[in-house]
Order: C-alpha cells, then structure tokens, then sequence
C-alpha cells in the first residue's frame, strides 16, 4: 500500500512537471520560432535561369570547332542543322529529334532531348553561376539539376510545341553536350526552327 | 605450505578482473606511446561509462537469473524519440508540443522503465523465458526507432532557442575536463552499489537469484523483484540513449546496435555468474573498463578489427574459466578446512 | 602459473602486432565493414597509398555505427594522428566526430560519402551518388521499354545513401507513370538478404520485370534468386560497380550499375592528406564531386576492382 502510495506520487509529479515544461504552437509555424527554411530546388533554378542561359549562351562554342571525343561530361555548344527523326517514346514524356549539323562530316550521331523529361545533368555541369558546394549535400545538388532541367523546358521547349512536322526543317541550337561511345546527347538552351 | 599458496592464489583469483586491467594499461602504455595520458584515459572513461552504465543495469538483471538484450534498442529508441521530440515536437491534432530538455530527460527515463517493466511484466506473469522475452523487445524496439523517423537521422538535437528545447548537447559536453556521460556513470555506479549492498531491495535481488524458492518461501514477493531489475535496466538504458544522442550530436536509429553484448561481457567479466545469485558493482565497473581499455588499446595499437573480435572473445571465455577455477578451489578450501578441524 | 604464462603469450602476441616500424605519421582510415569488398578495396587502397607515401597506416571499421566511429575517431586523436580518412556513418551523425577531430587540430578527409557541414573537413570527396543513381536508372528504364512493375530493395534504412540513392532511382522513374512499384523492401546492404527478400517478392509479385537495387551485394542477391527462379526476364540494377555485379552484367543477368570510383577516391584523399600534413596545402574546394560511371554490358569490360579504364 506504502509502495503504491509512494509510486502515484511519483507518477503526478513527473506529470506535473512535464506539463509545466512545454512550449505548445499551432503546427507547422515552426519557421517563425527557429527561423529554419526547408531546401527547395526550384527556388534556386527560377532564379539563376536567366544568368545560367546567358552564360552558356556566351560560352557556347561551334560544334565543328571542337574535338567530340572530349566532351566528357558536358561542354556549352552551338550550331545550325537539319532535323532527321523525331521520336516520342513513353506517352510523350520523352521526346528527342537526331539532328546533322551543317558542315559535319563525321560519324557521330546527334540526339537533342525535347521533353518534357531531360536525363542527365548537362545543363547543371556546364554553368558556373551556383557550385556543389552552395548546397548542403549531392541530394540538393541533384534536385537542383532537376529543377533547371524543368525551367529549361517551361522556358525553352515547351512554348515551341515540337512535333513529327519539325522533320527536315532547319534548326538553331544552343546547349550542353555530353558524349558516350558515338552518340553525343544534347539538352538545349537556346532552340530556333527556321 | 600448501595452505598458505593456495590463500594467495585465491587472493589473486578474488581481485583478477583488477589485476587483469592493471597489467593491460600496464601492456598499452608500452605498446602505445601515447596510451598513458591524461587525455587517453579520460576517453577511456568515456567510452566505458557507455558500456558501463548499461552493464550496471545489466547486472541487477543476471543477478537474479535473467538477461536484458533489450538495452542496444533502448538505446536507439529512446535516442530517436529524445531527437524527435526535440526536431519535430510531438503533433496532437492541430497543436504542436514542444518540451524543454529537463522534460524530456524525464520522459525519456519514463519510456526506458515502461520497457523494462514491458519485459518485467511478460517474464514473471505470463511466465516466458527472458531471452525470449527481451530478444523480442529487442527487435520491437529497434523497428520503432527505425519507424519513428523512416530510418532517417534526427540532426537538430541541439534544439532551438525560439523553441525553448536548447540543452541536450550538455550530456555529451565536458564539465572540468571529464566527459558528462562519466559524471553519470560515477553516479548512477555509486547509487546501484547502495541499492545493492546496503538496503533490503538488494538483499530481496540476491536472494532471489540464488534460490528463487527459498527466498519466496521467507516472504520476498520474488516477480516485483524481479520486474524491478528490468526496470533498472531500461531506465540505464535510457540514460545511454540520451548521452550517445547527445555525444553524437545526432539522433541516429542504428546507434546501440549489438550493445547488449558489450554490457553482458562486462557483467560477466565483473564476476557475475550467468546462473544468478552473486555479483558485485564494483566487479562490473571493472568488467566495463577492462573491455574499454582493451577496445581502445587495440585500436591506438592498430590491431585490425578482426584480431579485436578475437582478443575481445578469447579474454571473455578466460575470464570465466578463471571463474570456474575459482569455485572450484573455493569449495575444496572449504572442505579441507573441515576435515583439517575434525 | 601455466595459465599466467597464456596470458603472456597473448600479450606477446599483441606487441608483435602493436609495434610498427617508425613512421612520417599515422594515418587513420576508417570504413564502413569491410564485409562489403567496396569498402574493402577503401582500406586496402588507402593503406598502400599511406604506405607508400612513408606514414603508418591503421584501418579500422565503424560498422555504421556513428558512436562507434566517434570513438575511433578519440581513438585516433589520442594517438596523434596525422589525419583521418574516412567514409562516414552517415551525414548529420558524423559531423560531431569530425568536429573533435578538427577541434584537435586532426586533419579530416572524407571519401565517398559527405557530411551535410561544410568547412569542417579539409576535403570531401564524394562519389556522385546522386548522378550514378539517375545515370543508371536512365538505362535500366530504357531496358524496361519506359513501362512496367518493378521492385525495389533499398539499404540500410539510416544510411544516408540508401535514401540518396533510392531518391534519384525515383527522380528518373517516377517521370514515368507506366512503371509501377509493387513492392519496396530494405535489405540492409546484404547479399543473403538480397537474395531471400527477392525471393519472397517474387512469390507475391511474379508480375514484376524489374528490381532496382540500392547498392551491388543486393543486386548480385537479386539477380542469383531471379536466375534461381529462372526469371531472366528480370531486369537488375545495383550500385557500385563491384567485380561481382560486373559478372553478372557480362552474363546478361544484370543490366548494369554504376561504378563509384573508389579506388581513385581513396588515393586523392591520401594525397591530399599527405600535401596537407607536409606543408599544410589545402585542395581547391572542400566538396569534390568525383561522378560515377554507369556500367552496362556495352562497357563492362573496362572494369576491374573499381577501376575503370577505357580501352
């Protein structure tokens, strides 16, 4: 009986204490008490859109000056040529066109990504306006690549509602390159159809 | 003659755990330059007070002929729910609570004795063996640390000042040189030896392990005894949660994992018998120090990972042999003192 | 007294393997458990490379486990090390190690993985989880034609790669609304859990084509239960680019993964380390991002023990 006594008292006086120790705030107000933002990518890439196109716009050199076989991981280039096939694969979500550049001879093959699904990081690689280390780790490094991915085809592709009709027109290109084997891959920047 | 070398070997035997961790800081500071240092030994300490406030509980519990390998989950449970509450407040409906840390120390000694007291109640009431028992909590409580933040880690344990939760970290901070978690350690060591030598709670804990029959026959309600030490156990428990979150900086699901052992061996290594009924504090507080000093002996010495499973294995095994031996000298002693007086 | 004499013997053991030759300094390396050969070939690269350079080396595994790779770290500061290197327990619960270290003028270089604090470190150099994992779920989409139900076995659910990883394999796939995830699971980084959980999935799920893999123990176990199960229709991913997946790659068995050059990783850290130790020359940026290679069967041949060189 004394045990239990003893045990009660216990028990309302951890109760009573906890209960005086407690902050409570209407949820999810956190932000107003510690000043914390959460990460978000998209933020960051509508901002630097404009400088990062203009950057790559500037650097971006002919593809006929430059040795293919060392465009690694991505390189800003530019050039004017003839659309052969346009592909649209998996609904729609991942449209690309192969392309011959003017004055290219030799045997590489040219896809340029058209949405509204980009793969790679191209775009990210070749800017120089944000670095890996603004960012607090390769998730948010990640996603950021994402999001200019996404602003390049809200920006750039989308408005010019490519379809099979673009076959053997004439284009304008601006954009990151990369290469593996005999296929270099384009994400556009800049994109004309004369 | 005879007499007189066996009383000095069991006086060897009697304090060997002591000895044994002598002659190894002896070992460690030839081996390692820079083992015998003020600085070395403080991080000694400190990793041992991990080892050893779990093996603390740990001991009341195989004192009476149970075990506990629930205590590494405790740990990270308790580490989580502790980083939880601190990060993300606990959300009732629209209402967020956010508790200041001497709240939460509290809670989270709550929660470690509710576990201990989980394991308890299944052991003695519905009478299932308490490697069963606790070997479920185990895997229970390590699936809810791991549930609470989706396998995620806890990083803003050091709380908010808007927020009125700043304060954990002084459990992994140092106080006049010496680490927190040991001020912990010393205290909770100098408690457990009281409880267990100088009140009727411990006396009813030994008697229980060595004859559960007889103690229950002389009055002593052996299941409230015997829920108690895994009550013991979880609230040390929890006491590591907080103080490896707070050291840690960091709230992490897998932290604990596998601790169990370590607390086992240095109960083992103190001198408490598996098979209950004798055991010492201070045999337990050596016990957790020579595993400490042979972990990070090894280590500045820069024996491989492997060769310390090894050592680490092969020192526990020796330890109980000599435990064995002793025993079994101490009952010959016995019987030649008889027949010498008859 | 015989047992005494055992006792001795056991020290005398240890002293053997105590007392190194005199060395420029101890480098410490510290990996994940070297169970994984990835992390096997960290501690067995880093340790020729500090041999090489003239330090001491001791390599040592914290098992995932952020406490205990806090002590090694004390370990290591106690004993004056030169530097650590280290792939680390994971992101936010490393960060106080490296702040004891920094704090005991110990430098740091982390290899593989990053800690989520800058300017603590002296060099991060990470393996591009991210881009590996996006790189290689490109491929395995494209081998699953863009549709489809598919599993997923995920790591160590508090590892921070597994939801880096996991993360960037849905960031591609998730683009797609023809692939269906019908089942995901953690099996811990582990080749026999690997291989049991995807027999299990493929008990309740044959309708499944593929199984993403959070890393390449996993997928070698994925890619035996479905060779076992003679479900060779599965298509198999993982991450790492260990020998092991790469035979199954060339086999057909597998469709690819991604190769974190680790080799390469762990001998820039040590260098950096060694650069930084004799006369304090500290590398460009903190954070080096060293991109992963997705390895399908076009190039698999160019792979061995982490290292990939063109042919």
């Amino acid at each position: 009986m004394k045990g239990k006594i003893i045990f009660v008292v216990i028990l309302v006086a951890i109760v009573a204490f906890v209960s005086n120790q407690v902050l409570i705030i209407d949820k999810g107000t956190e932000g107003q008490y510690t000043g914390v933002v959460a990460f978000d990518a998209s933020a960051h890439s509508g901002s630097d859109w404009e400088k990062i196109s203009a950057e790559i716009i500037s650097n971006a050199v002919d593809i006929n000056a430059i040795n293919l076989s060392e465009l690694g991981a991505g390189k800003a280039i530019k050039f004017k040529g003839t659309v052969n096939e346009f592909t649209s694969k998996a609904g729609g979500k991942r449209n690309t066109m192969t392309v011959t550049p003017e004055g290219y001879t030799g045997n590489m093959t040219f896809t340029v990504q058209l949405g509204s699904i980009y793969s790679g990081t191209a775009i990210r690689d070749v800017q120089t306006v944000k670095q890996f280390g603004d960012f607090t780790n390769q998730t948010e490094w990640s996603q950021y690549a994402k999001a200019l991915n996404s602003q390049l085809d809200k920006e750039v592709v989308a408005p010019l509602a490519i379809n099979e009709s673009i076959q053997g027109k004439t284009i304008n290109l601006t954009g990151a390159a990369t290469a593996s084997g005999n296929a270099v891959t384009i994400t556009p920047v800049a994109l004309t159809i004369e | 003659m005879k007499k007189d070398n066996s009383q000095l070997i069991m006086t060897l035997l009697k304090g060997r755990t002591f000895i044994v961790l002598i002659l190894l800081i002896i070992f460690f500071s030839f081996a390692s330059p820079s083992f015998l240092s003020l600085n070395t030994l403080t991080m000694v300490a400190k990793h041992v007070a991990l080892y050893g406030i779990l093996a603390l509980g740990m001991t009341f519990v195989i004192i009476t002929g149970g075990i506990d390998l629930s205590v590494g989950s405790v740990v990270g449970l308790v580490g989580m729910l502790a980083g939880g509450l601190i990060q993300e407040g606990l959300t009732i409906g629209a209402k967020t609570y956010y508790f200041t840390v001497p709240a939460i120390v509290v809670l989270m000694l709550c929660i470690g004795c509710l576990i201990g007291l989980v394991n308890g109640l299944i052991i003695t009431k519905l009478n299932v063996a308490a490697f069963i028992t606790t070997l479920g909590t185990m895997y229970i409580c390590r699936g809810l640390a791991n549930l609470r933040s989706n396998g995620a880690t806890f990083a803003a344990i050091g709380g908010y000042e808007g927020l009125g939760n700043v304060g954990l970290k002084a459990l992994g901070a140092d106080f006049m040189g010496i680490p927190a978690g040991v001020y912990v350690f010393a205290i909770l060591s100098i408690i457990a030896a009281v409880l267990l030598n100088r009140t009727p709670t411990g006396w009813h804990i030994l008697a229980v392990g060595g004859n559960e029959k007889s103690a229950k026959l002389s009055g002593i309600k052996a299941d409230q005894v015997k829920i108690m030490t895994y009550v013991i156990s979880g609230f040390c428990a929890a006491w590591i949660g907080l103080i490896n979150t707070a050291q840690l900086s960091a709230a992490h699901p897998a932290s604990g994992d596998g601790w169990e052992m370590n607390a086992i061996a240095a109960t083992v290594l103190g001198g408490t018998s598996m098979s209950g009924g004798s055991g010492t504090i201070i045999g337990t507080i050596v016990g957790a120090f020579v595993i400490g000093v042979i972990n990070d002996g090894m280590t500045m010495c820069g024996v491989s990972e492997f060769w310390q499973k090894i050592i680490r294995g092969a020192v526990i095994i020796l330890a109980v042999v000599i435990d064995q031996t002793q025993r079994n000298l101490q009952a010959k002693m016995a019987l030649q003192a008889r027949n010498e007086s008859k | 007294m015989k047992r005494l004499s055992v006792v001795v013997v056991a020290m005398a053991m240890v002293m053997a393997f105590a007392f190194g030759a005199y060395a420029a300094g101890i480098i410490y390396i510290i990996t994940p458990s070297t169970s994984n050969p990835f992390f096997g070939t960290e501690q067995r690269v880093g340790v020729a490379k500090a041999t090489e350079l003239g330090y001491e080396a001791k390599a040592f595994s914290h098992d995932d486990d952020a406490a205990i790779q806090l002590q090694l770290f004390e370990a290591a500061i106690s004993d004056k090390a030169v530097a650590i290197i280290c792939d680390n327990a994971g992101a936010d619960a490393s960060i106080e190690a490296v702040r004891k270290a920094v704090a005991a003028k110990v430098p740091v270089f982390l290899i593989d993985r990053e800690i989520n604090e800058a300017g603590l470190a002296i060099a991060q150099i990470v393996a591009d989880n991210a881009q590996g994992a996006a790189a290689i779920a490109e491929k395995w989409v494209e081998a699953m034609d863009y549709k489809g139900k598919y599993a997923e076995l995920l790591g160590l659910e508090s590892d921070t790669n597994c939801w880096v990883r996991s993360e960037n394999y849905h960031s591609v796939i998730d683009e797609y609304p023809d692939l269906e995830m019908v089942a995901q699971q953690s099996a811990n980084w582990s080749q026999t859990e690997g291989y049991s959980k995807t027999e299990a999935i493929l008990q309740a799920h044959p309708e499944i084509t593929g199984i993403i893999c959070g890393n390449d123990t996993m997928a070698c176990g994925a890619a035996q239960a479905c060779v076992d199960a003679k479900r060779t229709d599965i298509k198999v991913i993982g991450l790492d680019g260990s020998d092991d997946a790469a035979a199954y790659v060339k086999k057909g068995q597998m469709v690819g993964t991604a190769l974190q050059q680790i080799a390469r990783i762990t001998e820039i850290a040590v260098e950096q380390a060694d650069a930084y130790v004799k006369d304090g020359t500290k590398p460009a940026t903190e954070k080096q991002l060293v991109p992963c290679i997705a390895i399908t069967k076009d190039n698999v041949a160019n792979l061995s023990q982490f290292v990939y060189t063109e042919k």
